[in-house]
This record gives C-alpha cells, structure tokens and sequence, in this order.
C-alpha cells in the first residue's frame, strides 16, 4: 500500500516537473518579438507630388521618371518610381543633405527629349528609439528642398530642365500620410 | 532544449531519491510502533539558484554569443506559521541582448520579498512542498547601448552599424510576480526545487534615448507586453530553529 502510494506520488511529482518544464519553454519560445513588422513606424520616406506647372493644382504625372542618386559611387536607380502621381523617395540617414537627380524620358532613345534636374534635400536628421525588434528610425527636420542651379527662375533650361517649382509643405518628416514636397512642371 | 532536460533530469533524480528514503523510514518507523506523530522542523532554509549558474556556465561556453548571460541568486525562506513563509531572494545578472537591429546589455542587482503558502499535505514527517507565492522584486541597474541600426525600408542608401556606445547607470524597476513550486526534501534538511513564475511590471526608469532591454531579476522586456515569464531551480539548505509537534 505504502510503495503503491509512493509510485503514484513518485509519478504526481515528475508530472508537475515536466508541466513546469513545457510551460516555460513555450513561453520562451513564443516570446520573441526580435523581428520588426513591416507597418511599423521606421524612418519615414519623402513623398513628392507632381503638380502641373500652369494649374498648380492638378496632377501632372512626370512622364517615365528615374531617380538616381547625384553620388557616383551609388549607380542604381530608385526603384518603382515610374509613372506615378506621388513618389516615395529615401534620404541618407547619416547626412544632412541628399543629392538626387530626377530624369524624365530616362530611357527614351531620342536624346533631345531627356530632361534632368539635380535637386539637395537639405535637413537634420534626428535619431528616435522604435523598439527592441526595429532599433532606431530618423525623422527628417525642417526640410529645404533647393534647385543646384543658381536661380530657379532664370537658370530653368527648357531643352535641359524639366522642374519648374518645388513647394514643400511639410518640414518636419515624421511620417508618411500626406505628401510633404511638390514639384510643379 | 538540452538544457532543459539536462535540470529536469537532475531534479527528478532527487525526487526519486528522497522519496525511496521515506519509504524506508516510513517502514522503519512502522517496526518501532511509534505512534507519536513526528516534530515539524521550522527555521531558515538558505540556497542559490542552479539554473542560473547553469545558464551562466552555459553562456560561456557558448560561441554563438546572441544572448551573453552572467548571473547567481540567493535565495531564503523562513517558515513563520505552519504552511506559510516568508521569502527573499536577491542577486546579481546581466544580459547581452543582440538583436538583429540593436544591442543593448542590462546589468544590475535585484531583491524580491514576498511569502509562499504551502499548499501540500505531507505525510508524517515529510517536509515537502507544493506551493504558491507572492514577491515584490525591486532592481537597480545600468543599460549599456553597444549598437544599433537605423531601420529604413528603403536599402538604397547603405544603413552603417552605428557603434556609439552609451551607458546609462542608476536606473530601476519594480514588479509583482505569482510563483508555483516545488521543494522536496531529498537528503536530510537539503531541498531540491522549482518554480517557474509570472510576472508584470509596476515600474521602470528607462534611459532618455533608448528602452530597458534587460531588467535584472525581472528578464527580458516586451516590446508590447509588460508581462514576462521566469524559473529557478533551486538546492537549499534548511537550518532548523525549533521542532514543534504537529
């Protein structure tokens, strides 16, 4: 009686181990949270708008877009810029200026018809925590958007320029929502 | 998950230990006709946490360095009024906490302070328990920034390792935690035991630039949970005070 009673209690106290076991290993295993989730809120893009020149209000869409950066040493393109109203553009992260060129006709075979505009981005990138899975994101502050050429008005080529204005509406890139700079053509 | 098995092994063997030797004093005392039921023990029982020397050793070894673990506990009881005690641990941990866009370490000292109630029947002169309980735990800690990344959807400009490292010294924390245990006698007045316990965060101070990755004594922090999870195994020693009858 007193060996059967000390087998069932024998087999009570390795049931309560191994429960405890499996409740804190499945609770170690489904608690990680180390990959950032794609609708976090990470370092905001710049939306740009294009916006007819003559109108000023109705949408203009650039006609085969291509946006490069002006480094030479990066000589991809901006992907998926294409024949969109508004385009996501990424600054660098680790300066206060981001030099881009945008093309308009880029791949078109008649030379003549190709238009480029090299446009700074200057700002001051401000560093804020996400979370453990993210790490850091940038916020883009008091945003300027400036012409390399000299005088906007003046200068403006017609066999060579194609962005006649540039407008920012919002300085402060914290998010993604609305659209922060147009370019009028 | 070999660690895992490798503290269920020793315990169990402890377990099954203790529990023959009952037997055979059960037996003995059976021969002798002693009907005088047998004194329960009551003092202070003193021990560390194994599983954290473990992890600790562990940790060493380990070349795969993704979670860099330091740390030992000690821990007490002190059994006031039949099934209840009251219960301290303190002790001293530190975790690297490498993720893929961040590393952060916490290091730093904790006490929690609470009581257990023992919830199991023993039989004569067994001092074994099944209990549940109640802890405060408070800690004092440093943070230390080793690395981190810009996150960006966008890979088109390279996004360098920032490698600024920033340390954040006297901050604290303080949770509430539930316990459920075991402690088994194994050899005379030496306690085997686990618990694993549920516990959520009251406070935090955490440095201006970045988060509590690591708190010690609590564990890892959620991103989205205050809530986190934890263990201990345990070898005590009991240091018996007075015997009273049952």
């Amino acid at each position: 009686m007193i060996i059967n009673n000390t087998y069932l209690k024998v087999s009570k106290t390795a049931l309560l181990f191994i429960g405890c076991f499996a409740i804190v290993y499945f609770s170690a295993s489904c608690e990680r949270d180390d990959i950032c989730p794609e609708d976090a809120a990470t370092t905001p893009q710049v939306i740009i708008k294009f916006i007819d020149f003559v109108t000023a209000l109705d949408i203009n869409q650039p006609v085969d877009l291509e946006v490069r950066s002006a480094d030479p040493a990066i000589t991809d393109v901006i992907s998926d810029v294409t024949s969109l109203d508004s385009i996501l553009i990424p600054l660098k992260t680790d300066a206060s200026i981001t030099q881009l060129i945008f093309t308009t006709n880029a791949t078109s075979e008649d030379e003549s018809l190709i238009r480029r505009d090299t446009i700074d981005f200057l700002y001051t990138p401000q560093e804020e925590y996400v979370n453990s899975a993210c790490g850091f994101r940038v916020n883009y502050l008091g945003l300027e958007v400036e012409f390399t050429r000299d005088n906007s008005n003046i200068d403006f080529d017609e066999d060579k320029n194609w962005i006649r204005n540039i407008i920012v509406q919002q300085r402060d890139i914290t998010d993604e929502t609305n659209a922060h700079v147009l370019f009028l053509h | 998950m070999r660690t895992y098995f490798f503290y269920i092994s020793i315990l169990l063997c402890g377990v099954i230990s203790a529990q023959e030797e009952k037997e055979k004093e059960e037996e003995k005392k059976i021969t002798a006709r002693d009907t005088l039921p047998p004194a329960e023990k009551y003092g202070f029982r003193v021990g560390v946490d194994i599983g954290r020397l473990i992890r600790t050793v562990l940790s060493e070894d380990n070349d795969d360095t993704n979670d860099e673990y330091t740390g030992f506990e000690i821990l007490g009881d002190y059994r006031i009024y039949k099934n209840y005690y009251l219960a301290a641990e303190i002790g001293n941990e530190s975790l690297l906490r490498n993720e893929e866009n961040i590393s952060v370490e916490g290091a730093g000292s904790y006490a929690r302070i609470g009581a257990d109630y023992n919830a199991y029947n023993n039989w004569y002169g067994m001092q074994n328990s099944i209990y549940v309980g109640l802890r405060y735990g408070f800690s004092t800690f440093n943070q230390t920034l080793n690395s981190y990344k810009i996150f960006n959807n966008s890979d088109y400009f390279p996004v360098p390792v920032r490698n600024e490292r920033i340390e954040v010294d006297s901050l604290t924390a303080s949770w509430v935690e539930f316990i459920l245990g075991i402690k088994v006698e194994t050899f005379k007045n030496l306690y085997l035991g686990a618990n694993i316990s549920l516990r959520r965060l009251l406070s935090e101070k955490t440095p201006d630039r970045f988060d509590n990755l690591f708190v010690p004594g609590f564990g890892r922090t959620n991103d989205y949970s205050s809530y986190n999870v934890g263990y201990t195994y345990s070898i005590s020693y009991l240091i018996p005070f007075v015997k009273k009858k049952r």
